[in-house]
């Protein structure tokens, strides 16, 4: 209970903390600390979505007691959303794992950390080529960093990729295919300053609420902000659009070539800026295999691409995409005029994908073509779903194909960078990349004698028993295969522990010491805050320890060039620090170390990134952050831009200085439309759509364990149109089967619920473990990002007897 | 005993914008803040994490409130610890 002066305390924080929220960053703003007591306040990014709010975590005794929006926050200023305001409460489900667990006679049992670290090396030292390590971007950037060492400098195997690839990878290469590099040019404060907001499938006011939240709070300050909501289905964000324009499922590519169609036979495109900064693509044909043509594709003259975009009439987009000419013509004409400036945004509506990579060139190309870009507020910008997706998966390069600081496997001079950087013999590396998810887990869940060489998975912060597409074929054949091997290290029992043979409690978030990088490049920092519950220890430990126990072993990928163990760690007089075991982990501050031997990898390609502690004083610096001549660390709001990136060159306006074509170029792509490759059809007439909503965060393991979140949303659902369920007979909350030729589960229909889907679609969240609608979707992926489309593809809705 | 600070964006409609804060003014657990254009500061002071949370949802749903935002939340000292998602 709170004594009266200590309530009183906290009411008047509150009512403070409120107060300078809601006026902004005018005021300023002191942290409260009721005199005599043992409050502490430090900064950490909330743990939740790739937005990168800052929150205050206040500590007592051992736990976090309160969470404050963070007032020095930019990104923020000091607000969070409902799942932010939860964040402290995700450390203290009754049902934390805090002890190892093996597998034994089908029971998991207690058993000791040393004999877990004994058994992860045993199980590796078998068979290093058929082991997997499975990652997140929620792993800090430090965790990323060891994991992606371990394997690729370590055991020398590819075979490491991470979630990202299910939700975000079509960005990466759209990126990639546009500029040469990964990320986007602009920020957040595209959106304190755009006239137009355009949603490309893309729910932001539930995905994305403190950025969202951000942008329309402009209208009650008496500025006007149009946001157009291109969606398949009415949702929370439609219910501030100005223009909701609904359209068929893969009907995107459609709209963005008429909007290019109009810019063209118009001749509103920015001409000049076209002719100084951009060259135009299309793909080659593909190649005799039957594999699909090279992703950066062949060059096409403007009046090649004039000629391609030319079928693409407001009414032939009308007719491909279900949006009205007239509003097709109404996109053309905004991203015709130079004195609107104009922000794309989108999530996983086009990175979901089938066509991801297509789409999401497609619409860098309009705004290239138009010109609208690298001044602020003209940006096409890609939002996250997972604190570090960029900071760690990205940029660390946590996939299969990747190394640290965007450099790829398949390129030799990327592999002796990045050996010489590691410190380890000149080969180490390999040049093929490893298995992306979907084949990772394929080949986890195929009988080894028939091809399935993944023998052992280490899967750690991720829930893939829940996430993966066409879950039977992906997922849940391991079960009857004696020879597999499943690792999970997580902080909760989930989809995935419950097949694992091996589980390892981890700490979380302010359990630990931790780096993010968010959406926008911002690169953030935190301290660990309190102690993790019973046994568990951080997933940088856990590698840590089995990398040293090979070592022991005498594996020789854990020996450096020097024969010192790769993750050699000395102290200030040089002495070596026995960082493999528990106790003597936090004598120093590994995560600094391994942050300070990832800063060099970032310059390659312009990611330059600060000193540990730099950042330990700011809230997140976005890259390139450069040292300026006073000492000081200037980090860059507009890439690519002359009048904020320092590696533009001087005098220039503009230089996309990584261009594919090595003539500081964009390249402007022709992407035709294409039908996805599963439709409805008469045995199964619906499209099926799935995601997330507000109150949980993906698939609610830690949400779900919050009271207040799990009342408020208990269940997964099926939304539906009145007018199907009308002619189905079926009644509000009446469960009905959710069938598709993979798999089918139970639902409650919810008819005129927070989404609206249009008739013949049907809308599915995916954050319910009781109800895994990942047994029905499609493993169909884009054949660049590898990216599974999980927005598409055709069920029936049966009624139960 | 729960309290959090919360900032509400009212909506652009001033005779919405005065209704809503009406209602907020005839309940005893919502204590109200200064108000800086369309936003207004107020803290939520319940019994419980659960009733704070009720409060929570109701005020998301009171017409003349278009967002509500967290600024501020203590949760004491874990008497109420979150409990185990039941599948
Ligand atoms: S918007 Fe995302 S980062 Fe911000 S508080 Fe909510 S969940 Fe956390």
């Amino acid at each position: 209970m709170l004594t009266v002066d200590r309530r009183t305390f906290v009411k008047s924080a509150a009512m403070a903390a409120a107060t300078a929220a809601a006026a902004g960053t005018t005021r300023s703003f002191a942290l409260p600390v009721l005199p005599g007591s043992g409050l502490r306040w430090e900064k950490a990014p909330c743990r939740f979505c790739g937005t990168g709010c800052h929150v205050m975590v206040a500590t007592e005794n051992g736990r976090v007691v309160a969470i404050q929006g963070d007032q020095k926050a930019d990104v923020n200023k000091g607000l969070l959303c409902v799942k932010g305001y939860h964040v402290g409460a995700i450390l203290y489900g009754e049902d934390r794992l805090t002890r190892p667990m093996l597998r034994r006679d089908g029971r998991l049992v207690p058993i000791s950390w040393e004999e877990a670290i004994g058994i992860v090396a045993d199980k590796i030292a078998e068979n290093p080529k058929g082991f997997a390590l499975y990652g997140s971007g929620q792993w800090t950037i430090g965790e990323g960093f060891i994991g992606n060492k371990f394997m690729k400098a370590g055991l020398g195997s590819n075979h490491i990729d991470g979630n990202p690839r299910l939700c975000m990878s079509s960005a990466v290469t759209g990126f990639l295919s546009t500029f040469g590099v990964d990320e986007p040019p602009g920020c957040y404060d595209d959106l304190d300053r755009c006239d137009v907001a355009i949603m490309w499938g893309n729910n932001m006011a539930e995905m994305h609420p403190v950025l969202f939240s951000r942008l329309v709070d402009r209208r009650t300050r008496g500025e006007k902000v149009t946001i157009i909501d291109l969606t398949t289905r009415r949702t929370r964000t439609s219910e501030f659009a100005d223009e909701v324009l609904f359209f068929k499922p893969h009907g995107d590519l459609a709209i963005a070539n008429g909007i290019a169609h109009l810019l063209v036979r118009n001749g509103t495109f920015d001409r000049a800026f076209v002719e100084k900064h951009c060259n135009f693509r299309q793909l080659g044909p593909a190649s005799e295999d039957g594999s699909p043509p090279a992703m950066l594709g062949e060059p096409m003259t403007f009046d090649e691409y004039a000629k391609a975009v030319e079928p693409y009439t407001p009414e032939r987009v009308e007719e491909l995409s279900g949006v009205p000419a007239a509003k097709v013509r109404m996109l053309g004409e905004m991203f015709g005029r130079r004195d609107l400036r104009i922000n794309s945004l989108w999530c996983m509506g086009m990175n979901q994908h089938t066509r991801g990579t297509a789409i999401n060139c497609l619409v860098h190309g309009i705004h290239l073509l138009s010109g609208h870009i690298g001044t602020p507020g003209n940006a096409a910008t890609s939002l996250t779903g997972q604190p570090s997706a960029c900071g760690t998966v990205r940029e660390v390069g946590t996939l299969c194909h990747l190394l640290p600081g965007g450099r790829v496997v398949t390129n030799a001079e990327h592999r002796r960078e990045a050996e010489e950087l590691w410190n380890v013999p000149e080969g180490r590396i390999g040049a093929t990349p490893g298995y992306h998810t979907v084949e990772m887990f394929k080949r986890f869940n195929t009988p080894t004698a028939e091809g399935g060489d993944i023998t052992t998975m280490w899967v750690q912060v991720t829930n893939p028993g829940q996430t993966l597409p066409n879950l039977y074929r992906n997922f849940r054949r391991k079960k009857d295969l004696a020879d597999k091997f499943l690792i999970v290290s997580d902080v909760y029992p989930t989809a995935t522990t419950e097949l694992a043979d091996l589980v390892l409690p981890s700490a979380m978030w302010v359990e630990k010491n931790g780096m993010y990088g968010n959406s926008e490049r911002r690169t953030q920092q935190w301290f660990k805050m309190v102690e993790p519950p019973g046994e568990a220890r951080g997933d940088a430990w856990q590698m840590i320890a089995v990398s040293r126990r090979l070592f022991d072993m005498g594996h020789e990928g854990m020996k450096g060039r020097d024969g010192k163990w790769i993750f050699h760690t000395t102290d200030k007089a040089g002495r070596e620090v026995p960082i493999w075991e528990w106790e003597h982990y936090y004598d120093v501050n590994v995560d600094e170390r391994m942050f300070e031997e990832y800063r060099p990898f970032t310059r390659l390609k312009h990611k330059d990134l600060a000193p540990y502690q730099e950042y330990v004083k700011a809230r997140g610096l976005r890259w390139p952050v450069v040292q300026q001549s006073d000492g000081s660390w200037r980090e860059t709001r507009w890439r690519f831009s002359g009048f904020d990136d320092p590696y533009v060159g001087k005098g220039r306006d503009y230089q996309f200085y990584h261009s594919v074509t090595k003539d500081d170029k964009a390249l402007i792509w022709f992407r035709p439309h294409e039908f996805p490759p599963e439709m409805p059809d008469a045995e199964y007439p619906f499209w099926l759509c799935t995601g997330r909503v507000l109150e949980h965060w993906h698939t609610g393991t830690m949400t779900r364990r919050i009271p207040q979140l799990h009342r408020a949303m208990p269940k997964a659902y099926v939304e539906m149109h009145a007018d199907d369920a009308a002619r189905l007979g079926v009644r509000n909350g009446e469960v009905v089967a959710v069938k598709s030729r993979r798999g089918e589960i139970d639902l409650p229909v919810w008819i005129g619920g927070r989404g609206d889907p249009k008739p013949g679609e049907v809308f599915v969240p995916f954050f319910d473990e009781g109800r895994l609608i990942n047994l029905v979707t499609l493993d169909e992926y884009d054949p660049y990002s590898r990216q599974p489309d999980y927005k598409k593809c055709a069920v029936a809705i049966v009624r139960k007897a | 005993m729960s309290i959090s600070g919360l900032v509400l964006t009212l909506d652009g409609d001033p005779p919405l914008a005065e209704s809503a804060i009406r209602v907020l003014r005839h309940d005893a657990r919502i204590t109200l803040g200064e108000r800086t254009g369309e936003r207004l500061a107020i803290v939520v002071e319940t019994g419980s994490r659960f009733e704070d949370e009720e409060v929570y949802a109701a005020l998301k749903s009171t017409p003349g409130v278009r967002f509500v935002d967290v600024a501020f939340v203590e949760f004491g000292s874990g008497e109420e610890g979150a409990g185990d998602a039941d599948g």
